[in-house]
């Protein structure tokens, strides 16, 4: 997936290249004058949505475009007020986190599809809007929460050599409806290699601050010492494995863990192997691709995007390469 | 008897921790029973205990400060950003140090000299504080992981006879904390200033002064758990310090502090700290679901502070 995701990039900086030299035009970039709105999603300086801010804002350098960024502390109702607000600015298109859904975005797509602003969207799909809209420049660049809960799973079992009546932990976030199943994949996917799976929600306090989760780790692998697989439904905390394990008691491969998103504390619980695997959607492309979508679109009138970028894992064997990149705000 | 009735509010509160460590020990004594938990207590619960034990002198100066979690995030910023440059981490918690002591006072300025209510100005600064950091750090995380094994690493986070090192910090601070406000005359004029203003000032209490140096001295607190917490964790993030806000009110309030300021010990706070640091581990080592955690944390404070309530006859008439 990543060979096809990279080799798309490729093609789509080529074919911005080869369409200037082709017309003999000078090579002024083509998005340039082009206003583009972009909502990323979360919090002004949240871990994820700043990698998918990277991509976006290297995209307009590269393609002469005026970003304006949005956050909406991934709260759904703030998408949909971003939203308003970028309509009321008239730009020639706007990058939506679908988190708020095809019925909450509906009457506000068709009123700037009806205004010529196009529209795309990262992340989360919004399938109903892309299938009226796809011919109009309408994506969805991003993976679907399911699969990569279900495909990191998948992979842990395989690689951690666990076996039906094993012990098994998730620490997820449940109870966000559409970030819930990536959790609830990876539960579904344990139980039904009949493993023994224990489930903990990630309380709010502990979100935020991942130190608070130590005594947490502790509680329960003291109380659970057969536990032999760690799944963390959590890119910060997946980072900060390696302080709970040590203040548990736990060495390095002792219990397999495998978690979600790159950052440079990540990479390093891997290098120590308190992290065994990472699964990542390569934010930067959602960020990086929407925005070249709608350039593309705009100048060519090429369709949406339909883009799966998920299923990127990294291990021991790969991170060496990976983390410069982590470090850089890219992986 | 009358000892008992004087630190009745005192004995209440250990008798609250001390049914719920046997009630946790009984559920799950595999690991209440056992040490491990206990040290990974003590390397967690010090952040927030620290945090409290600042808090509660403004609190009972009839003062809030909310903003104290972005001047976390600020300071903890500044001590990972000077290491990764300079690779000196006592340059780095000087300068945590002078953000966190300058954050404060200006909270206090706000309040004092311009007259801003205590909660509305440091709502302000708390947008303010983590902004900056967010726009400085460009939203990434500091990987610090190579302070580790320093000999400030030792001394602020390290294992001493196996105790983590900010457990130490934590109690010498609150010795010397609980000294000021019960033996020290600049105890009594908190308390007077959260007791009644006008007759502080009317008796000479030079509250303005008093206000300024609480507000500097939890920017100060602030700084040095947000340097604590970044050694503990190898790491700086840019949500640092957002989750403990609701937990430090917490445990003041659980604790006894009056939200109406004059009345307050620090000792209960600390035992609040304690609780509310030991519940969510308590729960899930129990075999509880982690959904429970906020309900339990609830329902301890509303008793707590419902039984304070009745015991002083608090509340606005």
């Amino acid at each position: 997936m990543k060979t096809t995701c990279t080799l798309l990039t490729l093609f789509c900086s080529l074919l911005l290249a080869g369409l200037n030299v082709a017309s003999g035009e000078p090579a002024t970039p083509l998005g340039k004058g082009m206003k583009i709105w972009f909502d990323t999603g979360g919090p002004v300086g949240g871990p994820y949505n700043t990698i998918v801010q990277n991509g976006a804002t290297q995209a307009a350098a590269d393609l002469g475009v005026n970003l304006t960024l949005l956050y909406s502390e991934w709260n759904p109702e703030n998408m949909i007020a971003n939203f308003k607000t970028a309509l009321a600015a008239k730009p020639d298109g706007i990058v939506v986190m679908g988190h708020p859904g095809d019925d909450a975005f509906a009457p506000l797509v068709d009123e700037a599809m009806a205004g010529n602003i196009l529209v795309t969207c990262v992340d989360t799909d919004l399938p109903r809007l892309r299938a009226k809209y796809a011919s109009r420049g309408f994506g969805t660049i991003g993976t679907d929460p399911e699969v990569m809960g279900r495909t990191l799973a998948k992979e842990a079992l395989a690689r951690s050599g666990v076996k039906k009546g094993d012990r098994a932990f998730v620490w997820g976030l449940k109870r966000l409806e559409e970030r819930g199943r990536r959790a609830r994949a990876m539960l579904k996917t344990l139980e039904e290699a009949g493993l023994v799976v224990d489930y903990l929600e990630i309380s709010p306090e502990v979100d935020k601050d991942t130190a608070m989760g130590t005594p947490v780790i502790t509680g329960y692998l003291s109380s659970h010492a057969d536990c032999k697989l760690i799944l963390i439904d959590h890119g910060a905390l997946t980072s900060q494995m390696e302080n709970f394990l040590k203040a548990a008691g736990v060495g390095p491969d002792q219990v397999y863990v495998g978690g979600f998103s790159l950052s440079p504390a990540t990479a390093t619980a891997i290098e120590s192997g308190y992290v065994d695997l990472v699964s990542e959607m390569q934010p930067y492309l959602l960020g990086y691709l929407s925005v070249t979508q709608l350039v593309l679109t705009k100048s060519y009138g090429f369709t949406g995007l339909n883009i799966d970028t998920g299923g990127g894992l990294v291990d021991k064997s790969s991170i060496g390469k990976v983390a410069p990149l982590a470090k850089r705000g890219i992986r | 008897m009358a000892f008992l009735h004087r630190y009745r509010l005192q004995l209440g509160i250990t008798a609250l921790l001390a049914m719920l460590l046997a009630l946790f020990a009984l559920l799950s004594p595999q690991t209440f029973l056992g040490g491990r938990i206990y040290i990974s207590f003590l390397s967690t619960i010090p952040f927030i205990a620290i945090l409290a034990l600042g808090l509660t002198f403004l609190v009972i100066a009839g003062e809030l400060d909310m903003s104290f979690p972005s001047l976390m995030a600020m300071a903890g910023l500044l001590f990972a950003e000077i290491y990764l440059r300079t690779a000196s981490p006592w340059l780095g918690f000087v300068a945590a140090l002078a953000a966190g002591g300058i954050g404060g006072l200006l909270n206090g300025l706000l309040v004092v000299k311009v007259g801003v209510p205590s909660i509305i100005a440091t709502i302000g600064t708390q947008f303010f504080w983590r902004g900056l950091s967010a726009l400085l750090a460009s939203g990434l995380a500091r990987n610090i992981a190579s302070i580790r094994g320093t000999d400030f690493h030792q001394l602020m986070v390290g294992r001493v006879l196996g105790i983590p090192a900010q457990a130490l910090w934590f109690l010498a601070l609150a010795i010397l904390l609980a000294l000021l406000l019960n033996r020290h005359v600049f105890g009594e004029r908190v308390l007077f200033t959260g007791d009644n203003l006008r007759a502080a000032r009317l008796n000479g209490v030079d509250t303005d002064r008093v206000r300024l140096w609480l507000f500097t001295m939890m920017g100060l607190l602030s700084a040095f758990v947000a340097v604590l917490v970044c050694l503990e964790m190898g790491n700086w993030w840019p949500t640092q310090g957002e989750g403990y806000l609701l937990l430090v009110f917490a445990a003041i309030f659980i604790g006894g502090t009056s939200v109406f300021g004059g009345r307050g010990t620090l000792y209960g706070t600390c035992i609040g700290a304690i609780i509310i640091g030991i519940i969510e581990a308590g729960i899930i080592s129990a075999g509880f679901s982690g959904f429970w955690t906020r309900l339990v944390h609830g329902l301890i404070i509303v008793v707590s502070v419902s039984i304070y309530a009745t015991i002083f006859r608090t509340g606005r008439s």
